[in-house]
């Protein structure tokens, strides 16, 4: 096709015109891995509109250069450095005109989508005439700003309700949540998703087909126009409402009601602009994704190094079976291994659900199934790149265990153990090669626990630790790197936290009531809860290890002693039915309740960084909040502790720093 | 487990069907749902159809109530033999003789540590009370003195001289020699004897100087025929150009029970008796083995084997 380059001097834009009238705009930002919307990029994009207005094509598609995805929405670091209001109005407002400007230009565009598209991504995409997605995994749609505590502010909020309705926009921009191809296309987010083969010819085409653009029709149309687009917000602010009665999450409310009072546009509400953008939320929120991104790096293998292609895993129980599941998900070959077949059998059966529900594709659920291999013979363990050991915790039957399997493993492959109560220095003492161990401590449930402690104990003479955490990253897992030492971290944390939630019982509380001011605190669950998932004997063994001298409170020693051991058992704090616990409406708390509870959390938060289990404070938030849940929107218990002020003795229990 | 072989549409639904997806617009479609097939609706079951010789028209189970007719083998005789490879296989099982065989698991987490099919209760008396399948009621050929249909898959390495000194492994054994054989379709069950005789002559050997044989059970009047085919004088006269080959001892035969215990996983079953031979071979200490197929359709196959000197 015949081409004549531009010569406009863009760093990040190409424009090609090409012989048939159509004009092809690629974003491929210098020195960059993934496409940001930054100052730069969004004024060239600018300077390309001027470029086209003096000369209109066709028909324009916009497409991106990277292999994976077209755009991962605004510049994280521009937000980060807003500080005042005027600053926050002009980000707005540099999309917002930007975006309308694309979207009211004379000729049809079509925004070609691959892989992630997300945020101010999508809002360009929104501003496009037409939209196509590749139909491939990757291809990934959302406006995910609600995370991060902030709103789609350029134009997503006008654009997506009047493309796909009200009711799946608001869900989009409430939750986050991301659509995939097919979804995108049965929203009608996108015109049609098309095969990669023929992703170009079907852009080309259809940026010229002079059909109308997607417009949300019927019901879903009139949802959001007046006067039923009243009802709509009443009920979306009822169950923000009900999902975050504490309001700790302001930027969902402001969504809706930008949506529905300013019509998208967050210009007309600058109060609410200044509110929400230079929030505390926002700020800790942005401070979880940026500790997130450091996990993640940690995760990257290093130059040249061979991702893991085999991973045996002995011991199929709960812990052993779903790393094993998780590891097949992830493409990666697994045999597993316990004392015969029938030991293995139940693990599977998780599996196949896992893959179920996690991987629409019947086919590829069939495969990752595939790729998890019982092996009662221990056969892998020849050939795996890491053997993970999940057996029982006795360090006499592990250190057995190692010295059986390191003669028969591959001389580089990692071996790992998913101990969290044992010591690692310890387990290491007399193998014949103690540098091969490392701790990979797993989390229960596997499916669900973003986060994964590495554990080094002693010098680390072949970078396994550094491999380890490759590993984890492959395994789409946060690794936190942390030192041997009882508990690591996450244990550690929780065993004073949940200790002091049963001396709460014993000093006559409600369960209910306990765990009820934890959660007004924003923790995903209250700690008698948590004790009873983990089960009570676990938690009592845990205490015993990480609180060595005091006694068991006796709500805990009384209920084990009855056999009453939490959710296993059905009952425990609670009695438990299909799974949940049956809880009584729990009365107020008491002031000041949350602060007494979370206060042993932070300090043996405090205490495991000065003891150097974790190399800083910003990493011991984020394994507490990756590993715990700790509410996000404090930026975790270390960060919570330097920026709360001290609670008012009146107030209601532990409010979240909130400027308002 | 038992096999879930597909049902199909009839010949008259498939051509409606056609007709159907060609039909544009709400007459032409309300003309063809007048004219749909009801008769047609009943599915084709596709194994009794993969089951049936299209050449003559014969079933596998007619085709072996041909060799009982033909052989004079009576209906005791067939369960007696049937029996005995249920009986054969609990004792292998209690010796660990398959550990080649592995055990399943299926997406809801069940076990299955062992064949299902293998029945301690499969006695003589009780496989009389079975009625015919195939050709009622006269017939002899019951579910019970039949092979198993069932699901299944058999794995091998076939390795060249070369692979095996380059990737140093260790082969269970060597193919020796190995013979296709075509027949008339109606006698089928007789492809071992066509198979196995020009093999058996190559070498200048005669039945009972092999060690071992396994001889796939697709019915038990097929095995006992083509053992009768052998002793027959005018049938390896008239169809092998040789005189009579003699009596097979039943005890180098199947001696861990076949496919009427086992099952028949039809496509993999080839792979597993040759398999199974080399194992039994080695647990035996033995060292020469002939494996031996009937094919629908009128084939044999059959295999020379011997088990390598190494551990």
């Amino acid at each position: 096709m015949n081409t004549a380059a531009m010569p406009h001097g863009w760093r990040h834009w190409q424009l090609e015109r090409r012989a048939d009238g159509l004009a092809w705009l690629t974003l491929d930002r210098a020195g960059a891995a993934v496409n940001a919307l930054s100052a730069e990029v969004m004024a060239e994009l600018a300077g390309v509109l001027d470029a086209l207005q003096a000369d209109p094509p066709a028909g324009l598609v916009i497409r991106s250069g990277k292999a994976a995805g077209f755009i991962a929405g605004a510049d994280v670091d521009e937000f980060a450095g807003l500080s005042t209001p005027q600053q926050a109005q002009a980000l707005v407002e540099r999309g917002w005109h930007l975006f309308n400007r694309l979207a009211a230009v004379p000729y049809p565009t079509l925004a070609l989508i691959h892989g992630h598209c997300l945020g101010g991504g999508l809002e360009l995409a929104l501003a496009c005439r037409y939209r196509l997605a590749v139909d491939q995994p990757g291809t990934s749609l959302a406006l995910p700003e609600v995370m991060l505590g902030i709103f789609p502010g350029w134009g997503g909020m006008r654009r997506l309700p009047a493309v796909i309705g009200a009711p799946a926009a608001l869900d989009m921009m409430l939750t986050g949540r991301p659509a995939d191809a097919r979804r995108a296309a049965a929203l009608g987010l996108v015109d049609a998703r098309v095969p990669a083969r023929l992703a170009q010819a079907a852009a080309g085409r259809h940026v010229r087909s002079r059909k109308p653009p997607r417009r949300a029709r019927g019901l879903a149309g009139w949802l959001g126009r007046w006067p039923l687009k009243l009802l709509v917000a009443r009920r979306a602010h009822r169950q923000i409402a009900a999902k975050d009665p504490q309001g700790h999450y302001p930027a969902a409310p402001a969504i809706v009601t930008l949506w529905a009072r300013h019509g998208g546009n967050a210009l007309r509400a600058p109060d609410v602009v200044q509110r929400i953008l230079t929030s505390d939320t926002a700020r800790n929120l942005l401070r979880v994704f940026r500790l997130q991104e450091r996990l993640k790096a940690y995760g990257k293998p290093a130059d040249g190094a061979r991702p893991v292609g085999h991973v045996h895993v002995v011991g199929a129980g709960t812990m052993g079976g779903d790393i094993a599941a998780w590891c097949a998900l992830k493409g990666i070959k697994v045999t597993l291994q316990d004392q015969d077949a029938a030991r293995i059998a139940p693990a599977i059966g998780r599996a196949a659900g896992l893959y179920a529900r996690k991987l629409k594709d019947p086919r590829a659920a069939r495969a990752a199934s595939d790729r998890l291999i019982p092996d009662p013979d221990g056969a892998g363990v020849a050939r795996a790149d890491v053997v993970i050991e999940a057996i029982t915790e006795q360090a006499q039957a592990k250190q057995a265990l190692y010295r059986a399997l390191q003669p028969r493993m591959k001389p580089d492959a990692l071996l790992a153990t998913n101990t969290s109560s044992l010591s690692l220095a310890a387990l290491r003492d007399g193998l014949a090669q103690p540098g091969q161990l490392i701790g990979i401590h797993f989390f229960n449930p596997v499916a669900k626990m973003p986060l994964v402690e590495v554990v080094q104990a002693g010098p680390d003479e072949h970078g396994a630790q550094a491999r380890a955490c490759a590993f984890v990253g492959q395994l789409g897992k946060l690794p936190l790197p942390v030192r041997d030492a009882p508990g690591f971290l996450v244990n550690a944390v929780l065993a004073p936290y949940l200790l002091e939630a049963m001396r709460c019982v014993d000093a006559g509380l409600a369960p209910a009531t306990i765990d009820r001011a934890m959660t007004d605190f924003g923790m995903p669950m209250g700690p008698l809860e948590l004790a009873d998932t983990v089960g009570l004997d676990i938690a009592m063994a845990a205490g015993r290890q990480l609180a060595a001298q005091d006694e068991p409170p006796r709500c805990l020693a009384d209920r084990i002693a009855r056999g009453e051991l939490g959710r296993k058992t059905g009952r425990g704090f609670y009695a438990w039915q299909d799974g949940k616990a049956r809880k009584n409406s729990a009365g107020a708390p008491p002031a000041g309740l949350a602060q007494r509870l979370a206060q042993p959390l932070i300090d043996r938060a405090r205490k495991q960084v000065d003891d150097g289990v974790v190399a800083d404070a910003d990493l011991a938030d984020a394994g507490v909040i990756f590993g715990t849940g700790f509410a996000p929107f404090t930026g975790g218990p270390l960060h919570y502790q330097a920026t709360a002020s001290p609670p008012p003795a009146a107030a209601r229990a532990a409010p979240a720093p909130h400027t308002p | 487990m038992p096999c879930r072989a597909p049902l199909l549409v009839s010949d008259d639904m498939t051509r409606w069907l056609a007709r159907w997806a060609a039909a544009r617009g709400a007459g032409a479609r309300l003309a063809a749902l007048r004219a749909l097939p009801w008769r047609g609706l009943a599915p084709v079951i596709g194994l009794v159809k993969g089951l049936t010789d299209p050449v003559v028209g014969l079933s596998m189970g007619q085709t072996a109530e041909n060799l009982a007719t033909r052989f004079g083998i009576d209906r005791a005789a067939m369960d007696a033999y049937a029996a005995r490879s249920h009986a054969r296989a609990l004792a292998g099982r209690a010796a660990r003789a398959f550990s080649e065989i592995a055990p399943l698991i299926d997406a809801r987490g069940t076990l299955y540590p062992v064949d299902d099919g293998v029945r301690d209760d499969s006695t003589p008396e009780r496989l009389a009370r079975l009625r015919p399948v195939f050709d009622k009621p006269w017939g002899n050929i019951t579910a019970g003195n039949s092979s198993q249909v069932t699901d299944g898959a058999a794995l091998l390495v076939l390795a060249s001289e070369d692979a095996v000194r380059r990737w140093n492994l260790r082969p269970l054994g060597r193919i020796v020699d190995s013979q296709w054989a075509g027949l008339d379709p109606a006698q089928m069950g007789l492809g071992p004897v066509h198979a196995a005789t020009p093999i058996l002559q190559r070498h200048g050997l005669a039945l009972n100087d092999l060690d071992l044989w396994e001889i796939n059970e697709a019915f038990a009047a097929q095995v006992l025929g083509c053992l009768a085919a052998w002793e027959d004088e005018s049938y390896c006269r008239e169809h092998l150009g040789t005189g009579a080959l003699g009596t097979l001892d039943q005890a180098r035969l199947n001696v861990d029970g076949g496919a009427i215990a086992l099952g028949h996983p039809v496509g993999a079953s080839g792979a597993r008796i040759v398999l199974h031979l080399l194992q039994a071979l080695r647990a035996r200490g033995l060292r020469r083995g002939m494996a031996a197929i009937c094919i629908g359709g009128g084939q044999g196959g059959a295999m020379l084997v011997e088990t390598e000197a190494n551990p």
